[in-house]
């Protein structure tokens, strides 16, 4: 028998929720039945931050996460830490909240609590911060007051020995799920929460039009925007074995569930060239929720991880009631967010070989700002080098097409080939060629050619100096 | 004590209230509006039978439910809710309340509006070209432009374009309205402007003045947009709060907030420039047309503002600038930090680069050379009596080692790098009032409580800048109290009438002159008090004989003035008797002394013609200096600000961390409007940028990687509160420098002729670099 409700702790409190309440954002839900009006909704779509909150799972660390895209039915076994719960307990602020107000880190105050959370996030995971990690943990977070000089400084002015870990203050054992599969319906919506991966294509074949919410940093987006009212809700959360990720005999792997920051923690071990590009993209919250799946099935042109993956020749591990099967990631897109995915199939993992000694990565993207922004073109260029003979050539663009492509053609004409800088012109002149970009508030048509030729310019120069 | 915002606490602990925090109460219910997407249309029909229908939702009005349905704050043209015809994407067609968010959503979709739509004019260009204005066109000027142009060694003629700019203020428009009794309503709202918003509520309902009461105890920012623009929201919300007799709540999603409301001004500046051969301007024509919008709003105080700034800190003895605002089918812009500052200023700040670049010259000395001198004289008639610019430019080149960067930057660029590198430095001389003089006024209420702590109210609207904490700092000087002992309460109309927008960079000015005045006025009559008791035994002090009446009462009616000191919670007269304050204020009250003062003040000898052009419009200047530092990919045009030095005269600084925060924001927003926030509209006028993910306002990483403040003390300026100068605009200005830089980096890549507008996005930078793939 399933649960008809969800529980979590809310700030040490245990809290159970079920029917309609489990269907709003997070953040509403916080906001409006708990009167928790420290978390601040700005924009809705998780770009400003301002309603962080911090969440801890399965007993991990507490992270930060946009509560106005997380849905509440995706909290079950989750401990939640609002901006409320981080005084201390005689009341006073805690030493994060102190130095905030010692160096006026706060003007208008709308976005403040967002930043004290995302510090929260910072130093839970890190003792002492220098001013690159400030920078890089609060790149979610959007200010329009103070310049974020003063914020800066706020968290470089914390000190430590004060400072007392959110895990110390409110234990994240006591939140274990209560277990089961979850199975609440209101208003002609469901919500199946599966414990089992053949549950869950059963319920997607028997439910037509059944979402699977992962992250929902995007869904959610597009739920709070009207732009989507589904009906039938799917969450993998409790299903064993979909949060591995790690290498087995040079080939790597990442279920379903591998968050955006496990895939970066990973990458940061095994392909340096992978993390860095991982670290451009993506807010600190939005790694902690996002999935790498989540990503590629959500078939965005302009998805980041997605030309990586195909420049890796990523495969994906399908599996659907009557069992399973792999596509290569490069054939999964038959067209703007088309896939190539049955009624009842789900996307269980994604793999790829670790890149040859000789291959030479290089993964960019273009925005209209530097961090934090959705690309206006990225791409990702994959040589295997023998001597100056390039022996095989991937080349994946995002932002060029209806889809991330390969250029195949532009591959073949460059496999067997000498590098030179006469290469690199002819090679600037067959990307042209190959696409046919779009215009709209990201970039025009013209633009995007240009970057997507310069880019590649930009990889042989950064590579091999041509 | 180490002094502190003065909502910090509540800002990191989340206990601050905003609009949307308060608790809701016993049916209260959520208004929004349903508005255009079309730019340009004659309403057909309106078809409301399935919207009504749907569950949850309480009623749907037009512009017939209201008493007046056109409203302005210099001309009456924008109609609350448009009837019949609509101008621009986003204007307010219907009003909707409902008992849930999702009934809204709901309602919304079933509304069935049928257009008829008109060609829309959606550019300055073609503005001019269909002569579609707003206002007259204005114009300053002084000695002969056209012999000074005929005789000039050297001339440029040139086109500046900028966009707009959203203010994304965190809290979106927002306010509530309960219902009071006799036809009162009572509105709580996010806007700078109170005693507008009051104004406009009793106008659109047939109220008087009386019957309405708006309280504003803080924004979650405003920037200027929240200064006309908070009206309209608060007319919905007391519209229906009057109607259905219940509490309502309008709160705009960021979305709807940036469709709806207005924004910076885009500017479209023509100029003609002659100098001399060493790059001494010699004469300077310049036309300027703004983007006014569907409605004229405050476009035309932002036109004759741009005006006003296009000499910058440059002294230019022939001159001649015209301005005319545009009318086009977009949103009405507005207000927005600098208001027209930052457009005058960087088209004088683009004529400079050029002037140098054509000259072959460096521009930090062609600047140097054109800098106002003291004694010279504005333009528009004003002397420029404490400039210290000079001096600052020296300051400058010499504390960001310039001389030594520009060598390294200059070899950089020889070099094969992946980067070309920029180096620029401009100025601020920002006047200082409301051009338009009888703004320039404000009163404050100060009560004082017999446990001796103090209440301050004044017409002054927190959004963050920090202006309570100042005038709380204001009172606890004159009165000798500490910070503690001061609370500056909500903004309402019912205690600061027909107050001013906390605008123009003035709020702490005005307001902290009249707080002080209040509290003068209190410190006088306590002074007073002082001496009586101090003339008499202990055992006769109102606090032991009050009660009993044993004593006669202490009166001061014709008491001389009496100098006492007010320190340290206590009060001292000149030979050395003191008393707790605590204690004195308790001795006034029993002996019926008034403890509340109201406090008033204007700007003295200020005046702007504004049809000759002439006068002396402005109090004082705030100035500042910058020089920053880019680089610019040479692929992908990609920018990185390295390095920003800025220097203010801020005359003598009152609460550093404050003063400090509004120069840090109001660069970074400024650097904002000239890099990364580009509106794009579609083809049809509907805009496309109306969320963060699209519109891109800075990061905390596109902070200058090194980032350099100094706030000098300039002790001259005694004329205005405690020698302070204003802050919250000038630095915004100084983020100019940026784009110049910019426009450095283009020009030494050599790819010839720049065309770059504001913003000088990655997109622009990239199309200078590879002209040929210009569209």
């Amino acid at each position: 028998m399933a649960r008809d409700f969800i529980s979590f702790y809310l700030n040490g409190k245990p809290v159970e929720v079920g029917g309609e309440s489990v269907f709003q954002p997070l953040s509403s839900y916080l906001r409006y039945e708990q009167l928790k009006t420290g978390t601040k909704v700005v924009c809705a779509e998780g770009d400003c931050g301002a309603c962080t909150v911090m969440v801890s799972r399965g007993g991990g660390d507490y992270v930060g996460v946009n509560s106005c895209i997380a849905t509440v039915f995706l909290l079950d076994g989750a401990s939640i830490v609002t901006v409320e719960g981080l005084r201390e307990r005689d009341g006073s602020l805690c030493e994060i909240q102190s130095s905030m107000v010692r160096n006026f880190g706060g003007q208008c105050g709308f976005c403040t609590p967002g930043f004290v959370m995302a510090l929260t996030d910072l130093f839970e995971r890190k003792p002492v911060v220098t001013e690159k990690q400030v920078k890089n943990g609060l790149t979610g977070n959007l200010c329009r007051c103070t310049g974020y000089e003063p914020i800066v400084k706020a968290a470089l002015d914390v000190d430590v020995r004060k400072h007392k870990r959110l895990r110390e203050r409110y234990p994240v054992g006591a939140a274990a799920s209560v277990g089961g599969p979850v199975l609440i319906e209101s208003e002609g919506k469901v919500f199946f929460g599966a414990e089992e991966l053949s549950a869950a294509c059963q319920f997607k074949r028997d439910n037509p039009g059944t979402v699977i919410y992962s992250g929902a940093t995007d869904l959610g987006v597009r739920f709070n925007k009207g732009h989507i009212r589904p009906t039938r809700f799917l969450s993998l959360n409790a299903v064993a074995g979909l949060r591995d990720c790690g290498v087995q005999s040079d080939e790597f792997f990442l279920g379903a569930k591998t968050s955006l920051h496990e895939f970066l923690v990973l990458m940061e071990k095994e392909i340096p060239q992978v993390a860095a590009f991982l670290n451009i993209f993506a807010s600190p919250q939005i790694k902690n929720s996002a999935t790498v799946v989540g990503n590629l099935a959500n078939a965005s042109p302009i998805a980041d991880t997605t030309p990586v993956l195909m420049a890796l020749d990523a495969q994906l591990d399908i599996e659907g009631v009557n069992g399973s099967r792999v596509v290569a990631l490069r054939d999964f897109y038959l067209g703007y967010k088309k896939l190539d995915l049955a009624a009842d199939e789900i996307i269980a993992r994604v793999r790829f070989s670790r890149p040859s000694p000789s291959a030479v990565l290089g993964n960019y993207k273009v925005s209209q700002r530097r961090d934090l922004d959705i690309s206006c073109v990225n791409a990702s260029f994959h040589f295997d080098i023998s001597g100056d003979v390039i022996s095989v050539a991937r080349i994946s663009l995002g932002g060029v097409a209806p889809t991330t492509v390969r250029l195949a053609a532009v591959e073949k004409a460059l496999a067997g080939k000498r590098l030179s800088r006469e290469l690199v012109a002819a090679a600037r002149h067959a990307i042209a060629g190959a696409i046919k970009p779009i215009s709209d508030a990201r970039g025009s048509s013209g633009f995007r050619t240009l970057m997507a030729q310069n880019l590649f310019e930009k990889y042989c120069a950064e590579n091999f100096s041509l | 004590m180490k002094i502190q915002h003065d909502s910090a606490s509540g800002h990191v602990s989340g206990e601050a209230e905003y609009i949307d925090d308060r608790l809701p109460v016993a049916g209260e219910v959520f208004v929004d509006v349903f508005y255009s997407p079309v730019a340009h249309a004659r309403i057909k029909s309106v078809d409301l039978s399935a919207a009504s229908a749907v569950r949850g939702v309480l009623g749907i009005w037009d512009a017939s439910a209201l008493h007046e349905n056109l409203w302005g704050s210099i001309f009456v043209d924008q109609p609350y809710l448009a009837d019949k015809l609509v101008q621009y994407a986003g204007e307010a067609i219907l009003v909707i309340a409902a008992e849930s968010l999702e009934a809204i959503h709901l309602c919304k979709k079933a509304i069935r509006v049928e257009f008829e739509e008109l060609k829309p004019i959606l550019s300055v260009v073609e503005a001019i070209a269909a002569k579609a204005f707003i206002g007259p066109e204005r114009t300053i000027a002084c000695g002969d432009v056209g012999a000074a142009l005929a005789s000039a060694p050297n001339r440029l003629k040139g086109v500046i374009e900028m966009s707009g700019q959203d203010h994304f203020y965190l809290e979106s428009q927002a306010c509530i309205a309960y219902p009071r009794e006799d036809g009162q309503v009572e509105v709580h709202s996010s806007s700078q402007h109170p005693t507008e918003v009051q104004h406009m509520v009793a106008e659109a309902l047939g109220l008087k003045m009386n019957q309405v009461v708006v309280v504003v105890k803080r924004m979650g920012g405003g920037f200027g947009g929240k200064e006309s623009q908070a009206g309209p929201f608060a007319v919905y919300a007391a519209m229906v709060a009057l109607q259905l007799r219940r509490a309502a709540r309008c709160v705009l999603t960021k979305d709807d907030d940036m469709r709806i409301t207005g924004k910076r001004n885009p500017f479209h500046n023509f100029y003609e420039v002659g100098f001399d051969n060493d790059g001494r301007v010699l004469a300077l024509k310049a036309e300027l047309f703004s983007d006014g919008g569907a409605y004229a709003d405050l476009s035309t105080a932002i036109m004759e503002r741009a005006m006003l700034h296009l000499d910058n800190a440059y002294f230019i003895p022939n001159f001649r600038v015209s301005g005319q605002v545009c009318k086009t089918n977009t949103a009405p812009n507005t207000a927005f930090r600098g208001f027209g500052g930052p457009k005058g200023i960087v088209t004088i700040e683009n004529i400079i680069e050029q002037i140098a670049e054509k000259l072959g010259r460096d521009a930090f000395d062609v600047r140097q050379l054109n800098v106002y001198q003291k004694g010279q004289q504005t333009p528009y008639g004003q002397e420029i009596d404490d400039s210290i610019l000079p001096e600052l430019y020296d300051r400058l080149r010499r504390s960001c080692d310039y001389d030594i960067r520009l060598t390294a930057a200059l070899r950089h660029n020889a070099s094969r790098s992946a980067t070309w590198r920029g180096l620029s430095a401009t100025a601020v001389k920002f006047g200082i009032s409301f051009t338009t003089r009888h703004l320039n006024q404000g009163n404050a209420l100060v009560n004082v409580h017999m446990d001796g702590t103090v209440q301050i109210s004044s017409g002054a609207t927190e959004m963050g800048q920090g202006v309570n904490t100042k005038l709380a700092q204001i009172a606890a000087e004159v009165l000798g109290l500490t910070m503690d002992d001061v609370r500056v309460m909500p903004t309402s109309t019912e205690k600061n009438h027909n107050t001013s927008a906390t605008a123009a960079s003035s709020g702490s000015d005005i307001n902290g002159r009249a707080v002080e005045a209040a509290c003068l006025e209190i410190r006088g009559r306590l002074s007073k008090v002082a001496a009586a008791v101090f003339a008499r035994p202990v055992e006769m002090r109102g606090r032991k004989v009050a009660g009993a009446g044993t004593a006669p009462e202490i009166k001061i009616d014709n008491m001389p003035d009496v100098e006492m000191k007010f320190t340290g919670g206590m009060v001292a007269s000149l030979k050395g008797e003191s008393i707790a304050l605590r204690d004195l204020i308790l001795e006034a009250y029993l002996n019926r002394i008034s403890l509340a003062g109201y406090g008033f003040y204007r700007y003295p000898g200020i005046f702007f013609n504004k049809e000759t052009g002439q006068g002396r419009p402005f109090f004082y200047y705030t100035n500042g200096v910058a020089c920053s530092e880019v680089s610019v990919d040479r692929l992908t045009g990609e920018v990185k600000v390295l390095r920003s030095d800025l220097i203010m005269d801020l005359g003598r600084t009152q609460i550093a961390g404050i003063d400090r925060g509004q120069v840090t924001g109001a660069f970074i927003q400024g650097m904002g409007w000239v890099t990364t926030e580009q509106l794009a509209y579609s083809d049809k006028g509907v805009l496309l940028t109306f969320s963060p993910s699209t519109y891109k306002i800075p990061n905390v990483q596109d902070i200058p990687r090194e980032f350099n403040i100094e706030l000098i003390e300039n002790p001259l300026n005694a004329r205005n509160v405690r020698g302070s100068k204003a802050v919250g605009e000038p630095p915004l200005m100084l983020a100019i420098s940026v784009w110049t830089a910019i426009r450095n980096a283009l020009f030494a890549a050599g790819r010839g002729p720049i065309q770059l507008r504001v913003p000088a996005t990655q997109e622009q930078a990239a199309l200078n670099l590879f002209p040929e793939a210009r569209p």
